[in-house]
């Protein structure tokens, strides 16, 4: 049987932790860098 | 709603443009980690092209949110999370428009784990999964997700 759930957990990070998170969102804006510059260069 | 079109990439990609001029795209980006459980993980993620302003349109909210129901129509089985941070001016409206896609959803199948990194008062980081139940436990993910911060954690 499924059991359908939402669920928040609030958590306080370690140093190490933070530090994951971070690059995480330096991944995500790394991505939209590369999606632009090859739409930038198939636009020219 | 807007007309949205699939782009060519590594990754599904979707673009489409606003009656304001604005062009957005919405991305699905497949992680590659070594534990197998997250084999199936796509990293979500939309943004205007030229970071301008979100000017009041529902149809972009209406557009976004259909091109995630459109995915998981395609890719039932995948899990499907989102990062933002607070220091981002445009976090709200993407945790909400996140939210607003799962309240929208058939909740009959659909999970959603939520899990904030608070710092401090200023800073926090939001990190949300949603995944059909049909292939993922509630329990599952959140165990899988934790140890696997935990081990990314631990790397020196």
């Amino acid at each position: 049987m499924k059991n359908i759930m939402e669920q928040t957990i609030v958590i306080k990070p370690n140093a190490k932790t933070i530090t994951v998170l971070k690059k995480m969102v330096v991944e995500k804006e790394k991505y939209r860098k590369i999606v632009l510059a090859k739409i930038e260069k198939k636009e020219k | 709603m807007y007309k949205y079109n699939a782009l060519e990439g590594n990754y599904p990609l979707f673009s489409f443009s606003t009656k304001h001029g604005l062009n957005y795209y919405v991305a699905f980006r497949k992680m590659d980690f070594e534990n197998p459980f997250f084999d199936n993980l796509y990293s979500f993620d939309f943004w205007e092209m030229n970071s301008q302003k979100f000017l009041k349109d529902n149809a972009i909210e209406a557009t976004i949110i259909q091109i995630v129901i459109d995915f998981f129509k395609l890719n039932p089985s995948c899990l499907l999370h989102y990062i933002c941070d607070s220091m981002d001016e445009k976090h709200n409206f993407r945790s909400k428009l996140f939210k607003k896609w799962y309240d929208k959803s058939n909740k009959e199948d659909f999970s959603k784990l939520n899990i904030e990194f608070k710092i401090d008062e200023i800073e926090s980081y939001n990190l949300e999964f949603i995944f059909n139940e049909t292939f993922y436990t509630f329990e599952s993910v959140k165990e899988n997700v934790l140890s696997q911060l935990e081990d990314f954690s631990n790397y020196k």
